[in-house]
């Protein structure tokens, strides 16, 4: 019964979205041919942030504490800040890691402007398969909604039980979208959220499969990263060519910074549409799986909430859920990788924030005081 | 599969009734090894040192060694288990198998 009313709610709140959208802002700075830059004098609030992120404890082979490579911050379209820790340069890509996911979003809906397909569409449509699956829908996968049987596991757990583990290095790596195409159901789809880097891999081949061959190798760089200048990005593919949309993007800061930027700017470049209008909106809506039913892993951390392949500080009343980050404006979203890679934007203060980093001690990062900080330095940039 | 290999595989192998995944953790280290140093070496473009930092797992029981020229990396584990990785421009990293 959950699944005709999921369909309608994702279609109403692109409708809804796509009504409210305005058209693309013509006064503001675009970071073309390079970002502008208005670096913040020292004082209190760089200071604060830069001890709060750049101190390290310990020896580097005990990976202890917060270990920062990179951060730049956007404010009204100029860096105010930017500094490398720990080796990293400007010129050095940094992995992702899920970042990607936000990433592999925005070709989805540069697809859906090009008309190569619809988030309703069958899977099966573009990546045919037997009919098992073929009820999950493109907006189920961007909403890691599939009902696949994934278990979204990592170091702290036996590598064997991890479904991530398994199709990054062990027996699905060959062919990772048919090695998760191949996982049992759990769930029907789109009646329950469940984070899963399967559903992102096997959204990867069905994206190629609605682009076509003529595409399958370069719809990363046709799509977005030439339009919007990220000229250092590195999309790696498994042995069978699938992008490995779940985690497998390299870019410079500044060209993530760049990504974050298009949301900004509600998927706009340049004053030129990039996405559809509507889509950064349904990406940063409440997802209508997470609606249905959130994961139990959700349930016990009370996370942010996942939009479409984005995470989310709205609060959630129908949940009693507040925003997970309470110093920060409710209006912000996160693209969030493994190891503390983060872009924050946060539209109602004209700011991206892009953190790469090595944070190998779980929980030592706290998200909450990062934002704090950065708020109260693009304050002193002046509203 | 000789004896040893064997031995090894029972105790890296895991055991009990929830789903496991058809690999052991000497074969997962040798993979994540070889293709992990290759993007951190020529996508990254980091240090020799600082990778070996970077793919640190555990067990740590995989070594790897570069063909810097091919830009290919072959990593070893216990005389037993090899992988391979090679660099390709813009696409990266990819287990060579």
């Amino acid at each position: 019964m959950l699944r005709p009313i999921s369909l309608s709610c994702a279609a109403l709140c692109l409708l809804a979205s796509a009504e409210a959208a305005a058209a693309c802002p013509t006064d503001v700075v675009w970071p073309e041919p390079a970002w502008a830059e208005a670096p913040l004098p020292g004082g209190p609030a760089v200071e604060a942030f830069e001890e709060y992120l750049f101190t390290l404890v310990g020896a580097d082979e005990e990976r202890l504490g917060i270990r920062t490579d990179g951060v730049v911050v956007v404010h009204r379209g100029r860096i105010i800040y930017e500094r490398y820790g720990r080796g990293f340069a400007q010129r050095n890509r940094h992995l992702a890691w899920s970042v990607s996911k936000s990433v592999l979003s925005a070709m989805v809906g540069v697809a859906v402007l090009r008309g190569d397909l619809t988030v309703e569409d069958s899977i099966c449509d573009h990546y045919p398969q037997d009919g098992e699956i073929c009820d999950v829908t493109v907006g189920d996968l961007l909403d890691w909604g599939s009902g696949l049987d994934w278990n979204e596991g990592y170091e702290d757990e036996p590598y064997y039980l991890s479904s991530v583990i398994a199709m990054l290095y062990g027996v699905g790596s060959v062919d990772m979208a048919a090695f998760v195409a191949g996982h049992g159901r759990a769930h029907r789809p789109g009646t329950m959220h469940r984070y899963s880097s399967g559903d992102s891999v096997l959204l990867s081949a069905v994206l190629a499969g609605a682009l076509g061959p003529g595409l399958a190798d370069s719809y990363p760089w046709e799509l977005v990263f030439d339009p919007i200048g990220m000229e250092s990005a590195v999309f790696e593919r498994d042995q069978a060519g699938t992008f490995v949309g779940s985690s497998s993007v390299y870019a410079t800061p500044r060209d993530l910074a760049r990504f974050g930027y298009l949301f900004l700017r509600d998927g706009c470049w340049e004053g030129e549409r990039i996405l559809p209008e509507g889509w950064v909106a349904a990406s940063t809506t409440p997802n209508p799986s997470f609606l249905a039913q959130p994961s139990p892993d959700w349930e016990r951390d009370r996370g942010a909430v996942p939009g479409r392949h984005w995470w989310l500080n709205a609060p959630v009343p129908e949940l009693m859920h507040e925003s997970r980050w309470q110093t920060a404006p409710p209006d912000t979203f996160a693209a969030l990788g493994h190891w503390g890679q983060t872009i924050f934007v946060i539209p109602s203060a004209d700011l991206v924030l892009v953190r790469t980093a090595d944070d190998r001690e779980t929980g030592v990062f706290d998200r909450e005081r990062y934002l704090e900080l950065a708020l109260a330095l693009a304050a002193e940039d002046g509203p | 599969m000789n004896a040893r290999k064997a031995l090894l595989l029972l105790a890296l192998a895991g055991c009990g009734d929830e789903k496991a995944y058809d690999n052991n953790d000497a074969e997962l280290a040798v993979r994540q090894k070889a293709k992990e140093t290759c993007s951190c070496l020529f996508v990254m473009e980091l240090s020799e040192a600082q990778c070996t930092a970077w793919t640190k797992v555990t067990p740590n029981v995989a070594k790897a060694t570069i063909d810097w020229e091919a830009k290919r990396v072959q990593a070893t584990a216990l005389g037993l288990w090899a992988a391979r990785a090679r660099f390709d421009g813009r696409a990266g990293c990819v287990i060579d198998d």
